[in-house]
């Protein structure tokens, strides 16, 4: 009859997807450079931080912080109903509920659709989706000045390679 | 129809077309609309733009202020040319600070000094908290259509602040409508000489429209101004102070 039990077992190809159980998450308190970044702290919408926050990973933040936030080498992201009164310095800072205070992104800052922000931008990267608010100034260093900004103390900008051009030479054929 | 008009249609034709989902950028920023009809129908030619950058070339680590909303081609387009952009939403600022005024003047009670809500008094008071910079802060200013929209006693001071900020050799590019517009845009910078006009909802209905000789007051005390018009009712005015 039918030796359903006989049939061998599929074995999947490199094309199928396969489904496995999640992996339990676990909170790693030092992470190598290899690991993938976790939001490893949360600060809930219903949790208010009035202070320092300083640490070495990433952060949520979705609730109320009011102070200073530090992360040497982590990024944090402010979650749509994070309010945050705060100057910021981290990796990656991303702005989904609304921020005030100087934003010192050293790789990228991102202010999301839903994002608000009001204060100083200095990174070097910076992402502003559609739809998002910000109230302040922009400034982009590029890399040399980043690093030179990590060894001590920021400097100027350096004269920029792109410039306008001459209208009448821009002008269409 | 006009051409204003015409695009605030498509505009909103494309808006009520549902996005695959796929139009975005791996960075967040939207690139939908860069190559998406719209992008291509609200590109308008800017020869105001064109004398605007041309003017600021071959300034070093400048400094310009958008008084419009925060738009990422615009910061990109300075950014890449080694400016520090500003941003401040005028209009959004003026509409949320008229909300607040409502509710004052709603709590107010009667017989209190009504004398500090009026037009003049308002527009004292919307500036001691906007438009803050060190004077000679900035080499460059997008006001856009903003006068357009402000109230008649905020014009002038609008725009006497911003004579103080603009450094000496410092220019404004402003947009003029040579009749009320049909709907409401907010702009950004595309590219060398186009910026883009987007189709809004309106924070305010055009106030008035200006004479060449009104522009020409306001800005008096600017060493040269040039206007172009466009076929679309739109006056561009660049102001070299």
């Amino acid at each position: 009859m039918w030796r359903k039990q006989d049939e061998p077992k599929p074995t999947p190809t490199p094309g199928d997807r396969v489904v496995s159980p999640a992996p339990e998450r676990t909170q790693s308190l030092a992470t190598s450079p290899n690991e993938p970044r976790t939001a490893a702290g949360h600060v809930s919408s219903a949790i208010v931080i009035k202070g320092e926050l300083t640490g070495n990973e990433d952060l949520f933040i979705d609730g109320e912080v009011k102070g200073t936030i530090r992360l040497a080498d982590g990024n944090l992201t402010v979650g749509p109903n994070g309010r945050v009164t705060a100057d910021i310095d981290a990796r990656e800072i991303t702005v989904q509920g609304k921020v005030t205070g100087a934003l010192r992104g050293r790789e990228r800052v991102q202010i999301a659709r839903t994002g608000e922000a009001e204060g100083d931008i200095v990174t070097r990267r910076v992402s502003i989706e559609e739809g998002a608010v910000f109230h302040g100034k922009i400034d982009v260093v590029r890399a040399e000045e980043a690093r030179a900004a990590r060894a001590g103390g920021m400097t100027p900008s350096t004269d920029s390679k792109r410039r306008f051009s001459n209208p009448a030479e821009d002008s269409p054929e | 129809m006009g051409l204003l008009n015409k695009l605030r249609v498509a505009h909103e034709r494309q808006a009520a077309t549902p996005s695959a989902g796929g139009d975005k950028h791996p960075t967040g920023t939207p690139v939908g609309d860069r190559s998406g009809p719209a992008y291509a129908l609200g590109v308008r030619l800017s020869n105001g733009l064109k004398e605007f950058l041309w003017h600021l070339n071959g300034i070093g680590n400048g400094s310009l202020l958008d008084l419009g909303p925060v738009w990422q081609t615009t910061v990109s387009f300075f950014v890449e040319r080694g400016f520090k952009v500003y941003t401040e939403d005028l209009l959004g600022a003026w509409k949320e600070f008229l909300r607040v005024e409502e509710d004052r003047l709603r709590e107010m009670a009667p017989g209190m000094d009504a004398a500090e809500m009026t037009p003049t008094a308002r527009a004292e008071r919307f500036l001691s908290n906007s438009l803050q910079y060190s004077p000679d802060t900035f080499d460059a200013v997008l006001a856009w259509d903003l006068l357009d929209y402000l109230d008649s006693e905020l014009v002038p001071r609008v725009v006497t602040r911003l004579t103080e900020l603009i450094k000496e050799g410092g220019v404004i590019l402003a947009i003029f409508h040579s009749r009320k517009p049909d709907c409401f845009f907010r702009y950004r910078v595309v590219n060398v000489q186009n910026f883009e006009l987007l189709p809004s909802p309106a924070l305010f209905p055009a106030q008035r429209i200006f004479q060449n000789r009104e522009i020409q007051n306001l800005f008096s005390r600017f060493h040269s101004s040039k206007t172009f018009v466009g076929r679309d009712q739109l006056r561009e005015g660049l102001f070299i102070r």
